[in-house]
């Protein structure tokens, strides 16, 4: 048999043998079979290490007879290079059982030097097969890297998808890519406002894209990236390394028409082999996903905080005005009533009345007056009691208590706050949550009994009203009416402005309870005659 | 118009119509005798410095100086002068406040006539200004605060030589008449309690203001308490 007219003809073989004349008879009958051998001849353990670590070898041949050397020590030598290299025994005769058990312990195939004319036949078959192995491996180690690949995508995906976070986004991408990739460094650039791309993270050698990343041709195409969205593949020489050039693969980090930024790798020549780039474009594509869930939701989270703020400048503001015209009626309309009560007092206490007719309608007028002043009263309370600025919640919660307990209610009132003041919001909401809670119990609760409870522990308030009413269920507050639904976000919504918390629990036939729990700032009470009384 | 003796008033309102109403209203009475007129607490100070009145009406909410602390001012300069607070708010709080002040009562500007008069009359008298039922629990949550506040050092309460020589000067039958006031009785039931005539009660009780450097009954119980003189009673 003689190599194929297309095959190299080169064979590069070692011989081992003690024999320079059987050396010169094996290649002489291998030239015959139409190899143009290269050869070099051992008879050593050393030197056949020394030839194996020096050239690469397509077969070896071994002499069976040697005094310090022979076969076995050969394919011991092989195997510990991790060579897979076709190894034949050209020898005298060495008896059947001797080639057998040679062969069971992996020589390739034994050819007797009285038949020499077999070697060429058995090189040829042997290297071959040789090179059969050596795909097969080959095929199997990159399957074997696909796999990893896609498992590293899968992995990324689901790394990727399960933050929100915009930099842990980055980092990560930047950590996988170079698991999956043999890149060297990597940047992730982002455009500024002026469509600047600004590096943003970066992983490895720093030094490295630096001395690339600034040169004009890395520059147009970062921007032509930028500008189409379609990724670039190229080779970028170090300008201060004259011949040493990198890979360089630069990735949109695109989102359909949204651009987020550049994904920069710099690696060496086999970093973008296979089907590697196919693998970092899918990979980029999920990151900048992410990137972008994470900007919606971003938007969101700023957008619920304006929404929040909103509603919490319109409590302000509601309030505000109501304090505003509680005390606008209180110093205006009340002391008008309150005079115009007086004059008409001093005017009876003056001119007795002529007839019972004129005496009548004079108490009238009289009584009218003094109702409009508590009509006035009335308004103030229900505004903005003057006793919440002047005395606190305790006190002004009192009041509201006192009122439900007057119409003939059963309530009851356990308090430890007493005079100690909070911050102006703080009391104004709670006293607004009692408010409304109590609404609530006087329309729909059908129920005489009520507690309401404010303690001051620590850091912090704790109001819960109390009712033994009908109760509802989960559905039902969702079910409500208008009225009852703004009551309840109301209460919400006041409570969160304070940074506190508010539980509402109710079951059916057995109640409703609300609490709340307020944090309080470090010293956020005062006592009341520290602060003074606020009647400005 | 006012007879020769009759009681010299001040009145000290923001509100210049709530002055002439008060004004009109009272000048109807023959022992009463208007002196002067504030429309605010600095203003009251001033004029009661100027005047020394027997009685002041004073308001609450007013600019500059309010009408509490002007009375706390009053009282502390010239103990003498009785004050009233008048008001629109009709809740304990706010008398509470106005009796811690060292207001002698409480009346609200709506109050009908003789309700006014009678009140003005009866500070003028030493007498308590406030219904009994409210007196008593005024009386009680002021003696709970004093008696709460003080009891982390109650049980070694630092030496007060003013208390001292107060507890010292009081007779057992005077303290026991103020133990009757701080129950909001009047000279009548504490004389039927202690099978005393009500003009030794009327003795006791002047005396008893005397000793404690007050003008009336409120006062001289809320003194009792802030020196421990009167344990609070219980409450209910």
């Amino acid at each position: 048999m003689v190599p194929e007219a297309h095959v190299d003809k080169t064979l590069r073989i070692l011989i081992v043998e003690d024999s320079e004349d059987d050396a010169l008879l094996l290649l002489r009958q291998l030239r015959r079979s139409g190899y143009e051998p290269v050869s070099r001849r051992v008879d050593t353990p050393e030197s056949m290490e020394s030839a194996l670590d020096q050239e690469d070898w397509d077969v070896v041949t071994t002499d069976y007879n040697m005094p310090r050397f022979g076969p076995r020590e050969a394919l011991s030598l092989l195997k510990r290079k991790g060579l897979d290299l076709p190894l034949i025994v050209v020898s005298g005769q060495v008896g059947e059982e001797v080639a057998v058990s040679l062969m069971k312990e992996g020589v390739h195939d034994y050819v007797s030097k009285s038949s020499l004319s077999r070697l060429g036949p058995a090189v040829v078959r042997e290297v071959r097969e040789a090179k059969v192995r050596r795909e097969g491996e080959q095929a199997q180690e990159q399957l074997r890297q696909s796999m990893d690949a896609l498992l590293a995508i899968y992995e990324a995906s689901q790394l990727l998808s399960s933050t929100l976070e915009t930099e842990e986004i980055g980092t990560r991408l930047l950590e996988i890519m170079r698991r999956i990739s043999n890149l060297t460094t990597a940047v992730i650039s982002v455009p500024d406002e002026h469509r600047q791309l600004r590096v943003w993270r970066a992983i490895g050698f720093e030094v490295l894209w630096h001395r690339v990343r600034y040169t004009p041709e890395a520059q147009a195409a970062l921007y032509g990236v930028l500008e189409t969205g379609e990724y670039q593949l190229l080779e970028l020489q170090q300008p201060d390394h004259p011949g040493e050039s990198l890979s360089t693969l630069y990735l949109p980090l695109r989102m359909r028409e949204r651009i987020h930024g550049v994904l920069e790798i710099y690696g060496p020549e086999d970093m973008t082999q296979s089907n590697m780039v196919e693998i970092l474009v899918s990979l980029t594509s999920k990151a900048a996903s992410a990137l972008e869930n994470a900007r919606i939701y971003r938007e969101l989270a700023e957008r619920e905080s304006q929404l929040q703020e909103l509603v919490g400048k319109l409590i302000t503001a509601q309030e505000e005005e109501r304090r505003r015209v509680a005390y606008d009626v209180h110093d205006g309309m009340t002391q008008l009533a309150v005079a115009s009560y007086q004059h008409l007092q001093a005017f009876t206490s003056y001119h007795p009345s002529g007839s019972l007719q004129s005496q009548e309608l004079l108490d009238r007028a009289t009584e009218l007056v003094r109702q409009t002043v508590e009509e006035s009263r009335k308004v103030i309370a229900n505004l903005r009691p003057t006793a919440l600025d002047d005395f606190g919640l305790a006190a002004a919660t009192r009041l509201q208590v006192e009122a439900l307990w007057e119409e003939g209610w059963e309530v009851t009132y356990e308090e430890s706050v007493r005079d100690e003041r909070m911050p102006y919001m703080v009391e104004t909401v709670l006293y607004r949550v009692v408010q409304e809670a109590l609404v609530n119990v006087r329309k729909h609760v059908q129920t005489s009994r009520i507690h309401v409870e404010l303690e001051h522990k620590g850091e912090a308030v704790r109001l819960r009203v109390r009712d033994w009413g009908r109760g509802f269920e989960a559905t039902e507050e969702a079910a409500a009416g208008p009225g009852e639904r703004v009551g309840i976000s109301g209460m919400r919504e006041r409570v969160a402005l304070v940074g506190g918390e508010i539980a509402i629990e109710s079951e059916k036939d057995e109640g409703t309870s609300i609490t709340v729990y307020v944090p309080l700032p470090e010293s956020g009470t005062i006592p009341v005659r520290q602060a003074g009384l606020n009647f400005e | 118009m006012s007879e020769p003796g009759a009681a010299r008033l001040v009145i000290v309102d923001d509100h210049e119509l709530v002055r002439a109403g008060l004004r009109a209203m009272l000048s109807a009475e023959p022992d009463f005798e208007i002196v002067g007129e504030a429309s605010d607490g600095a203003e009251a100070l001033e004029l009661c410095r100027e005047l020394t009145p027997d009685l002041v009406l004073m308001d609450v909410r007013m600019p500059r100086m309010d009408g509490l602390a002007a009375t706390r001012e009053v009282k502390q300069h010239l103990s003498r002068v009785s004050v009233l607070i008048l008001t629109v708010h009709e809740n304990q709080d706010y008398m509470l406040e106005a009796i811690r002040a060292g207001a002698s009562g409480y009346v609200l500007k709506d109050a009908p006539r003789e309700q006014l008069t009678t009140a003005i009359r009866k500070v003028l008298s030493g007498e308590s200004t406030l219904n009994r039922n409210l007196a008593t629990q005024l009386i009680q949550r002021l003696a709970f605060e004093v008696y709460e506040r003080e009891e982390p050092s109650s049980a070694n309460p630092p030496p007060d030589p003013e208390r001292a020589a107060i507890l010292e000067s009081l007779s057992t039958r005077e303290r026991e008449v103020l133990e009757l006031l701080a129950l909001g009785h009047t000279n009548r039931k504490i004389a039927q309690t202690l099978f005393i005539s009500v003009g030794t009660v009327k003795n006791h009780v002047e005396h008893i203001f005397a000793k404690l450097g007050v003008s009336d009954r409120t006062q001289a119980v809320v003194r009792a308490f802030e020196f421990r003189i009167i344990t609070p009673p219980a409450l209910q």
